[in-house]
């Protein structure tokens, strides 16, 4: 079987670059983009990397550091990046029709049957097209399957050329002992924790172990990553992902229960087991609820009821997630009743990866804007090119914060003005 | 292979603007120029400009250009190795950029839209 060519596109700090295009002041400044109302920080440039700012950290706390060496803060801008995402994808998707856009700013590419002698040369040309056209520059990484294009991209953003193939067994093997199997797709907290038990520390290791015990501790999907890495492509380009829907878990009580404290035992069991579901799958989820239910068998008052939590924000951590449960719980539960069933379901779920943008606060109704954004640009571009966005919208009129950069590309009142 | 061209039947449903306007959606961009250092190009404050980032410029083609990180719109102009940049205005000289110049292309302009009447100042 011929080996694939996948190359991973992936957008260097892409909010920040989205910043940068028009603001070339902003050129080699340490630059954060704030999550909504100013939160936490969801992309920095390698200057801001190079202060010691890691992803995800509240504003508040390294805002005065942080100011004082002269970084620059903005406030999420999701028109904006929505569209530089839209026209990234549009120019990558006129290199090869085999693509499949994996997050806002990243995309998978099968350039295995491209006409090319020198598939680095067409990667090389990738890059600077992008970069010229769109103004955005991106780091690619080539290997033969999805989880070493991902490997290779990381080594990529390391490069001076922006590119890394791993073009060979030997060379791939060298570099795989070096990788924190942590650090590879599909590996979340769960996995890793298991994989440490085992003593699985690198790729390299991954891929060696024996796959029976994988199979059994990382299920389905550590097999397939372990399959991957050994060069043989078992997820593929433009096929659905894999990827669970929702999580539920429920039970019925052994005997009738009538108390409410009784009853948060048995849902923060239930919740907790949801949620190490999700981190086994590197999953986290937007939308919670709960149910309780009493037994429709007996003849006694009958009474079901469930409570919905829709603005989590990429949730996998028990606490939180049991702390919403209970906290629906209470809303729903009537005293009176003999409950004989509880249980919890997970909903709205994207890889943990896209984690970045749902540390926005969701506004109102989150999927149906979503599906909004991915409706105009469709239209816009003419054909299905963003397939997954988990981004959300500012709603227009709200708040704009002082710091959040122009809708150059969608605004008509916003438009970058030359002064000339 | 331009996968943006999406206007194939023979139907006549009317002139559209963008098909015109803009030939590659990704490269393309409006900005809005104030100043009148490029009047005697046609260009005039508070005009909007259309600018495609895949074209390459060529001696007289108006361009964006970023120099010590401001925005500028001017007319290009290569000899040998040295470019300049032209205000189309008198009261303006010629900007040479040496190798060691904050300057970049940002891209070329190719339309510019202003309304035809003097009094409308700016669409």
């Amino acid at each position: 079987m011929q080996k694939k060519i996948i190359a991973l596109v992936d957008c260097d700090s892409f909010f920040c670059s989205c910043e940068r295009v028009f603001n070339p002041k902003m050129k080699n400044v340490p630059i954060v983009v704030l999550s909504n109302n100013d939160g936490c920080v969801v992309s920095r440039t390698k200057e801001a990397k190079a202060l010691g700012i890691p992803m995800g950290i509240p504003y508040f706390k390294i805002k005065y550091e942080f100011e004082k060496k002269g970084g620059v803060a903005f406030s999420s801008n999701f028109t904006l990046y929505g569209d530089f995402s839209a026209r990234v994808m549009s120019v990558l998707a006129e290199f090869t029709p085999d693509m499949e856009i994996y997050s806002i700013d990243e995309a998978f590419l099968d350039l295995t049957n491209i006409p090319t002698k020198n598939v680095e040369e067409l990667v090389i040309k990738i890059r600077a097209t992008i970069l010229k056209e769109v103004g955005i520059p991106v780091s690619i990484g080539i290997a033969s399957t999805k989880v070493l294009a991902k490997v290779a991209t990381s080594l990529a953003k390391k490069s001076s050329s922006g590119v890394f193939h791993i073009y060979s067994d030997e060379q791939k093997n060298y570099l795989l002992k070096t990788y924190a199997v942590e650090n590879l797709w599909g590996i979340g907290k769960a996995s890793h924790l298991k994989l440490k038990a085992l003593n699985i520390k690198s790729a390299f290791d991954l891929m060696n172990a024996n796959q029976k015990i994988i199979l059994k501790n990382l299920t389905i999907m550590g097999a397939k990553i372990q399959e991957e890495l050994k060069g043989i492509m078992t997820i593929g380009v433009e096929q659905e992902k894999d990827v669970r829907k929702q999580v539920m878990v429920s039970r019925s009580f052994e005997h009738g229960i009538y108390e409410l404290d009784e009853i948060k035992k048995h849902l923060s069991d239930h919740v907790f087991r949801a949620s190490e579901i999700l981190r086994e799958e590197s999953l986290v989820c937007f939308n919670l609820s709960v149910f309780v239910m009493t037994n429709q068998f007996k003849e006694l008052p009958q009474y079901y009821n469930s409570f919905q939590i829709n603005n989590l924000n990429g949730e996998d951590a028990p606490h939180i997630l049991i702390k919403k449960a209970l906290d629906g719980l209470e809303q729903i539960f009537k005293y009176g009743y003999e409950y004989k069933k509880c249980g919890v379901m997970l909903n709205n779920l994207v890889m943990k990866e896209e984690r970045q943008l749902s540390l926005l606060e969701p506004v109102d109704t989150h999927a149906e804007k979503i599906t909004e954004v991915i409706d105009k640009i469709n239209n816009k571009f003419g054909s299905h090119l963003v397939k997954m966005m988990s981004c959300t919208i500012e709603k227009r009129g709200h708040q704009k914060q002082p710091t959040r950069s122009n809708c150059y590309t969608t605004m008509w009142d916003e438009l970058k003005i030359v002064e000339n | 292979m331009n996968i943006l061209f999406h206007n194939d039947n023979m139907e006549q449903s009317g002139l559209d603007l963008n098909e015109f306007l803009i030939k590659r959606r990704a490269s393309t961009f409006i900005l809005r120029v104030t100043g009148n250092s490029m009047i005697d190009a046609n260009i005039h404050s508070g005009d909007l400009l259309i600018i495609d980032r895949s074209k390459d410029p060529v001696n007289g083609s108006i361009i964006v250009a970023v120099v010590n990180s401001e925005f500028t719109v001017k007319e290009y102009f290569k000899r040998g190795n040295k470019i300049f940049l032209i205000s189309r205005n008198k009261k303006y000289l010629p900007l040479e950029i040496f190798p060691d110049t904050d300057f970049l292309i940002w891209g070329v302009v190719t339309f510019i839209i202003h309304y035809a009447e003097k009094n409308n100042s700016s669409c």
